[in-house]
């Protein structure tokens, strides 16, 4: 029986991509507790509101977080065009939807590049980011921006894209799908992943809907909440969708969803682009917010549920605008999931619920 | 050229950033850009570095983790702030948490504005600190001679 | 079936019981936040359960009034009162995981309740605007009534 000792691990740390503190609290080298601290990426944006009008805040929504950039700027512009009962042509819906699953494709082969780096695996990392390559150019190519896009406003989207384009978006997603098969076929089937991440960091199915887990994290563990199935915006014209769900609940079955929600987000993207309607991008967004009015609204992002709320004041700014991000929710199970885990498995189940700092504490 | 720009080590840190940038300077190691054949490495290591990539734009809570690596790292150094938040705070400039870019907490040699600052700026940023090692190799040598 | 959106009231008093209600019902907490207006703080609580999304709103909360915590019923709460603690001053008892005040470590205490000699001037001058506005629209409407 050891002693504990109290081992801090980041803010700065190779592994980490965003400053995270966890105080560590082991027995020779097992967990006993973690003890999260964070606050290292708070600007404090939501006061932005007071400077900025609702117009320009698109703008500040996007730069919450790089790797979900598109997702905030979508949510928050949906959010304000619900509060103001505004109601956008279909064919910028369907941009939307297509611009977010492929911001979903492009989140999560990162993800799990830094999964494969986390795991000591740095060629499957150094091919996720290849791939990821494409898709980042399909993003140049129709927005300009391969991180942060800015296309889209409230009223609709900036820009269109042309039949080209959409033509390109397909092949180019065909073509990963072949290589993308190969990677795959590292994460799950190779003995090496597999002594990593099955059976490390699980958390049962009543323990994730006890704590309200959100995303890919709480899929893991067969709690269904997957916000594109209540069909808002383009996600209603779907045929049939439903959420990838695993059983296990540890670090492998949430490599196994996200790497299957790719695929799914492959498919949605060409059923959309098949089925897009012709029509204008935008509508013209008059006046401002009604005083006294305020309403919530929720996206379903890379790494899970997003809960926005808006208020109005009469004027063009925003009296307030909040958004809660998944991985806020998600810290409680965080915590649970290192309760109990050796030393060198706390880096990979950090990043399995694929932490997005910047967006927690905005 | 010495033989520090030859081969320079790079440690990243994201001091309140979006991650934009953090995620570019990540790319620029990856295929695509592959900086690891000019023989650049990502460490964790301070101490194993010659050139500091800070993003973001600096909150309070992090002041003192940059200053810390910043001190650990050895002599002669570069810092390259990679992205506008790093600049200058860019659209933050006025949150009440930020104090306005990393030049406010320790010494910046090369800028690299963008947002998300581009892998191409950010190899020409190394680039361009890669002139600045040198020169601080060299005086360093020098007052190593004079002394 | 798409996102049904309610706004509900509620007091301190009812706040854990009717937290544990909807837990035992299969709902799920989804946020915690909180609005500053002229009267004190409004802290809004948010439950989701399929495509049913209702959020309780409990209105001008003071300094001194104590709002119990319900992450003893939804673990994940400690994020969110712990912000609304560290953000907005709101004074909430029996948090899970409590870090003081020091979550988010801010450089200014309460920082979302601070309205800067900018924005104040600001909205000065929208509020002598539109009372300007309204007298103006008050002195038409008596002239246009007694030319009747």
């Amino acid at each position: 029986m050891g002693k504990a000792t109290v081992i801090p691990f980041g803010p700065q740390h190779p592994v980490l991509p965003e400053p995270l503190h966890l105080d560590l609290v082991v027995e020779d080298e097992t967990v006993i507790e973690a003890i999260p601290q964070i606050g290292f990426i708070h600007r404090g944006l939501e006061k932005l509101v007071e400077t900025r009008d609702f117009n320009q805040f698109v703008y500040v929504a996007e730069r919450i977080c790089g790797i979900c950039a598109f997702g905030h700027s979508m949510g928050y512009a949906e959010t304000i065009e619900r509060l103001m009962e505004v109601e956008i042509p279909r064919r910028s819906e369907y941009l939307r939807v297509i611009w977010h699953e492929m911001s979903r494709i492009h989140s999560h082969l990162l993800w799990m590049g830094l999964a494969a780096d986390a795991f000591g695996f740095e060629s499957l990392f150094m091919h996720c980011w290849r791939l990821r390559e494409r898709v980042l150019d399909l993003f140049e190519a129709t927005t300009g921006g391969r991180v942060i896009f800015s296309v889209v406003k409230v009223g609709g989207v900036t820009r269109d894209m042309t039949a080209d384009q959409l033509e390109r978006i397909k092949t180019t997603l065909e073509g990963i799908k072949g290589e993308y098969a190969q990677i795959c076929k590292a994460f799950l089937n190779d003995t090496s992943v597999k002594n990593r991440t099955v059976g490390i960091g699980t958390i049962s199915e009543a323990d994730a809907r006890a704590q309200c887990m959100v995303g890919p994290f709480a899929r893991a563990s067969n709690f269904d909440n997957d916000i594109r199935a209540l069909g808002n915006g383009a996600y209603g014209d779907l045929e049939d969708f439903s959420p990838i769900l695993d059983t296990q609940g540890d670090c492998y079955a949430r490599v196994k969803v996200r790497a299957l929600e790719v695929v799914q987000a492959i498919d949605i993207i060409n059923e959309l682009i098949a089925k897009i309607p012709a029509g204008d991008v935008a509508v013209e967004v008059k006046g401002a917010p009604a005083e006294g009015a305020q309403t919530s609204n929720v996206l379903e992002q890379p790494r899970g549920e997003c809960y926005y709320y808006a208020l109005g004041n009469g004027t063009k700014n925003l009296e307030r605008m909040r958004m809660r991000t998944p991985t806020s929710q998600n810290i409680a199970g965080m915590t649970t999931a290192l309760a109990g885990c050796d030393l060198a498995d706390v880096n990979m189940i950090v990043l399995t619920i694929d932490p997005c700092i910047s967006c927690t504490e905005r | 050229m010495s033989y520090l720009t030859k081969s320079p080590w790079v440690i990243h840190y994201d001091a309140s950033s979006c991650n934009g940038c953090d995620i570019e300077v990540l790319a620029a190691l990856c295929p695509g850009y592959d900086v690891e054949r000019f023989g650049i490495i990502n460490t964790g290591n301070p101490k194993h570095a010659d050139i500091f990539l800070v993003t973001g734009s600096v909150n309070e809570q992090n002041i003192h983790v940059i200053k810390e690596i910043y001190d650990q790292m050895i002599e002669p150094k570069v810092v390259v702030a990679c992205g506008v938040c790093a600049c200058s705070a860019g659209i933050f400039h006025d949150c009440y948490n930020v104090i306005g870019g990393v030049d406010q907490a320790i010494p910046v040699d090369v800028y690299a504005p963008g947002c998300a600052v581009r892998p191409e700026a950010i190899i020409d940023a190394v680039v361009q600190g890669l002139g600045v090692l040198d020169e601080k190799a060299k005086a360093l040598k020098a007052q190593k001679k004079g002394a | 079936m798409s996102l049904q959106v309610k706004f509900l009231p509620m007091t301190t008093d009812k706040l854990v019981q009717c937290a544990e209600e909807r837990k035992a019902d299969g709902w799920r907490l989804v946020q915690i936040l909180c609005v500053k207006t002229d009267t004190g703080i409004n802290v809004i609580y948010s439950f989701m359960k399929d495509d049913c999304l209702e959020n309780y709103t409990i209105e001008n909360v003071q300094k001194d009034t104590k709002i119990p915590s319900v992450s003893g019923v939804f673990l994940n709460a400690f994020v969110f009162e712990n912000e609304s603690h560290d953000l907005f001053g709101v004074n909430i008892e029996g948090i899970a995981i409590d870090f003081g005040g020091k979550f988010y470590a801010v450089s200014q205490s309460e920082p979302m309740t601070v309205i800067s000699p900018a924005q104040k001037e600001a909205r000065e001058k929208a509020a002598r605007i539109a009372a300007a506005k309204a007298a103006k629209a008050a002195k038409t409407e008596d002239t246009r009534k007694e030319g009747e």
